[in-house]
């Protein structure tokens, strides 16, 4: 079983120069908690689906910051909740330590309540 | 042709214990459009984890992606109709009364022969007459009587391999 990680102090990121990377379209997304879920939400294809995974990171505010996790290999990711239709979405983020590209790493419906500066998200009531 | 190249790309901040790492995905099985199973057909180089098999996607792997698996698709679905068609007929069903159960327009069925690929809802149709031929059309013939007949001269279906693939 794969371990979790773990919460650190944040946020690790400056997420308007995050955002300036997404707008310049620099940016990798995952397919596993990104892609493959909004795929299925909004019927649609990989390319459409990470167009909409782009565009809802360019709506985060410094407010919607939630926490930092670091992962089991050292990695450091930030997460935002955000409404978004009226539902709750988690948001994961990341500068890969390895290849230092900017990541999306997480894309969907909030499983779980999320404690954001500006108050909270509350789950969208749908697991993934 | 051989395309494994093995190549670090990133570490995986899927599951923060794995590498990515250049694979060749052909024969990889991944959901498109109705179809949760397409294997991908064609040689394509996508960053796969090798502890949890996540993959992180640039805008050219992500378009790459979708035009083989759409590709691949297509290639399944094609045979899948094709086999439903052929084994209906070999069954006794002609090309109008198969399009008159799933309310296609004439010439509908023809083309499907041809290459056009049936939608979602009318391949499914086209399933459902496949598994369940008596029980479909009895059904639809209550909406449609001219096809009361088609049901009562179905002949047993054949060893005709199914178009499950």
């Amino acid at each position: 079983m794969l371990r979790k990680g773990g919460q650190v102090p944040g946020p690790a990121y400056d997420l308007a120069a995050f955002q300036a990377e997404v707008q310049k379209r620099n940016v990798h997304v995952y397919k596993g908690r990104a892609l493959d879920i909004i795929k299925v939400l909004r019927e649609c294809s990989q390319a459409e689906a990470r167009a909409f995974a782009r565009r809802t990171v360019l709506m985060l505010t410094p407010d919607d910051y939630a926490h930092t996790l670091k992962m089991p290999d050292g990695q450091i990711q930030d997460v935002y909740g955000r409404l978004i239709a009226g539902e709750g979405w988690y948001l994961k983020i990341e500068i890969n330590r390895y290849d230092g590209q900017p990541g999306i790493v997480s894309c969907h419906p909030a499983a779980y309540d999320l404690v954001t500066r500006s108050g909270v998200v509350p789950s969208s009531g749908r697991k993934f | 042709m051989k395309l494994e190249s093995g190549r670090i790309v990133r570490s995986c901040g899927g599951c923060g214990e794995g590498m990515q790492r250049e694979t060749n995905v052909i024969g990889m099985t991944m959901a498109h459009r109705d179809d949760p199973r397409v294997r991908i057909l064609d040689d394509l180089l996508l960053p796969v984890c090798d502890v949890c098999g996540d993959m992180a996607l640039d805008e050219a792997q992500t378009i790459a992606l979708d035009v083989v698996l759409e590709r691949s698709y297509r290639r399944k679905r094609l045979r899948q109709q094709c086999a439903l068609i052929n084994d209906l007929r070999r069954m006794g069903l002609s090309q109008v009364q198969i399009e008159r159960f799933a309310y296609l327009s004439p010439g509908y069925i023809s083309k499907l022969r041809k290459g056009k690929l049936a939608s979602g809802a009318t391949f499914r149709l086209l399933y459902l007459l496949h598994e369940f031929p008596q029980e479909a059309l009895r059904a639809v013939s209550r909406l449609d009587p001219a096809l009361k007949a088609a049901g009562e001269k179905l002949k047993p279906r054949s060893s005709a391999a199914a178009a499950s693939g």
